[in-house]
């Protein structure tokens, strides 16, 4: 049985959803070049807005994010 | 008075990773067991981080080639091993808390073919027209992949599940969002619509 909740929380996918995505693994070797200018500038780095997007659709790389972030602030 | 070395650049850290280079791996090694160590604190014991060094320094060697020199390599590196101990997390948490979850999405996912529309009656008109177009639109691996990922289970358990690899999820997912974004237009739900719904239930 899927649930509201469940349902709320795909509406939010769907709603982020773009033709074109970048997947877990693209995101990975882009990631550390979007830290560290994200880091130097604090605002989105231009030409990374694809995997900005990624990190809409995807909790575990927003969790890897997070502890990439944690690691490099020491 | 002792000369502290430069720190090696990007090209001298492929080249010598790429020759196989002593110093080179052994200096990436300390690096990654000290990040993991204070990254993974609390989430695996000390003994296990070794595992997880000599992981990680295989996934990065064998993905020079995918380096692409828009970040230090240090950073990059750290990235690798970053995915490398939270995937290793996400298997053990699903052989632990998790399996609950994958049942039941498998389950869900083969009964949604045969439930009725019926069933989402009561529902908004929005929300019942998405749980239709779950039912109607997408096969039994995007219906089971689709729930799983709602209900937290790790995208490498759900591969795992379909026999495919975690790329192929992906695109597997995307195409069932796609389809379903199409359904609800079609329905005449567009991205505003959409957009309305999400924000008045945020109030």
């Amino acid at each position: 049985m899927i649930t509201p909740q469940e349902l709320q929380r795909l509406l939010e996918l769907l709603d982020v959803t773009h033709t074109d995505e970048i997947d877990c693994t693209e995101f990975l070797h882009r990631v550390a070049g979007y830290v560290e200018r994200l880091e130097a500038s604090g605002k989105l780095p231009p030409g990374y807005e694809d995997v900005a997007q990624h990190l809409e659709v995807c909790p575990e790389c927003n969790e890897e994010l997070e502890a990439l972030y944690r690691a490099l602030r020491g | 008075m002792a000369v502290r070395p430069e720190p090696r650049t990007n090209e001298d850290w492929i080249l010598a990773l790429r020759a196989g280079g002593a110093s080179a791996t052994r200096e990436l090694e300390q690096m990654l067991e000290r990040t993991l160590r204070k990254m993974m604190r609390g989430r695996f014991a000390p003994q296990d981080i070794p595992e997880l060094v000599q992981e990680s320094l295989t996934r990065i060697v064998e993905s020079l080639e995918a380096f692409r020199g828009d970040s230090t390599f240090t950073t990059w590196a750290i990235a690798i091993a970053t995915r490398v101990a939270f995937t290793e997390l996400r298997r053990r948490a699903t052989r632990s808390r998790l399996r609950g979850a994958v049942e039941a999405s498998f389950r869900d996912a083969r009964h949604s073919a045969a439930a009725s529309p019926e069933a989402a009656i009561g529902r908004q008109e929005l929300l019942a027209a998405l749980d239709l177009a779950i039912r109607e639109r997408l096969s039994a691996r995007q219906r089971f992949a689709v729930l799983a990922e709602l209900r937290g289970v790790p995208t490498i358990t759900i591969a795992e599940r379909l026999a495919t690899n975690q790329n192929a999820l992906y695109k597997l997912v995307h195409d069932a969002r796609k389809k379903l974004r199409q359904a609800l237009i079609e329905a005449g739900h567009d991205a505003d619509a959409v957009r309305h719904y999400l924000s008045e239930s945020a109030r």
